[in-house]
């Protein structure tokens, strides 16, 4: 029987299990220790000196923000023009159905009063959303059809 | 890390232009929907039966929209972060770290908070995107176009509000480490 493989094992055989065992550990490590020395050498490698590119895509962004809020526009002019259209031609429809004596009832009356009211609403929208964000923020709408970007000041 | 640090700031940019016009179309379509919910409220297949208020919602909330830019500026103000958020009509950079170079600072907590300031308008456009999808959400849920939970939607808002300052926010964080003790 070979007894010689069941003695104390060599220090250089330990390390070798080890390294074995932990293989991709230490790799990793060692990769990062090796990205690491750029970063270490250039010292201020972590965009101290960057700056937005004036063609990047934020830039473009800008033009096509502007082709949504004027596109946007104008569909938004539309749909309250055919809802004005809509409610005005309804308002006067269920006004005279409310005086016909085959159809009179009070439910119509209302929605007379409705339909011509928001008919109102709807061809004067802006200032009405106008109202809404005074109500809501105390301050005039800040948004309009010229594209804007948002901006952050910060307290520390 | 230079170029990572520009792309994300470029996209940040992105979403900086964006977000107003989103909010101008977001405001014209609640105040529409909700104004078209008052006149079908007058109709036989009204949706709102028993809810009266959710078209007055969608009318007030256009007017969130129209003003995001304050309502979150109010909103920053509430949770104690002091960031005035406005609208430019030009292109602006981004204000680089000036807490300290990452390599030559005093310790750790001015590395991160160099890599916090580098990337701190992704982080504030972000927030902001989440608020404003968390108020289109919320007018949703409120006139039953889906079933997130109106509360879900208060948290998502309050964390898009967190993250309009997050430099302070590092800041507070790193203070319980601080290298002085």
């Amino acid at each position: 029987m070979n007894l010689s493989r069941t003695g104390t094992p060599s220090a250089a055989r330990l390390t070798r299990l080890v390294t074995q065992r932990a293989g991709y550990r230490q790799r990793a490590v060692t990769a990062l220790g090796t990205l690491a020395v750029p970063i270490l050498i250039s010292g201020h490698a972590l965009a101290q000196s960057a700056t937005g590119s004036a063609n990047g895509i934020g830039a473009q962004m800008q033009a096509t923000a502007q082709e949504g809020l004027t596109a946007g526009g104008f569909v938004a002019a539309a749909c309250m023009y055919v809802a004005a259209f809509i409610c005005f031609i309804g308002g006067v429809w269920a006004a005279w159905q409310s005086r016909n004596e085959q159809n009179r009832s009070p439910g119509k009356v209302g929605m007379a009063i409705a339909g011509i009211v928001l008919c109102g609403l709807f061809a004067t929208g802006p200032q009405w959303i106008n109202k809404a964000a005074n109500t809501a923020s105390g301050g005039s709408a800040t948004v309009g059809t010229q594209a804007q970007a948002y901006q952050f000041t910060s307290g520390s | 890390m230079q170029g990572l640090v520009n792309l994300v700031n470029d996209l940040a940019l992105a979403m900086a232009w964006l977000l107003p016009m989103a909010c101008y179309i977001a405001a014209w379509i609640a105040f529409l929907t909700g104004t078209w919910g008052l006149w079908q409220q007058r109709q036989p297949q009204n949706p709102f039966v028993g809810r009266p208020w959710v078209p007055w919602i969608g009318i007030v909330l256009s007017g969130v929209f129209a003003t995001f830019d304050r309502i979150l500026t109010k909103s920053t103000t509430s949770a104690g972060l002091d960031t005035q958020v406005s609208l430019g009509a030009s292109v602006t950079g981004y204000t680089e770290a000036t807490t300290g170079s990452v390599i030559s600072g005093t310790g750790p907590e001015d590395a991160i908070l160099s890599i916090v300031s580098d990337f701190a308008l992704f982080f504030e456009m972000f927030g902001a995107w989440a608020a404003f999808m968390a108020v289109v959400t919320w007018n949703a849920s409120a006139t039953g176009k889906t079933n997130r939970s109106k509360l879900s939607c208060l948290i998502q808002f309050v964390f898009g509000v967190i993250l309009l300052n997050p430099v302070k926010e590092a800041t507070w964080i790193l203070s319980h480490w601080t290298t002085s003790g």
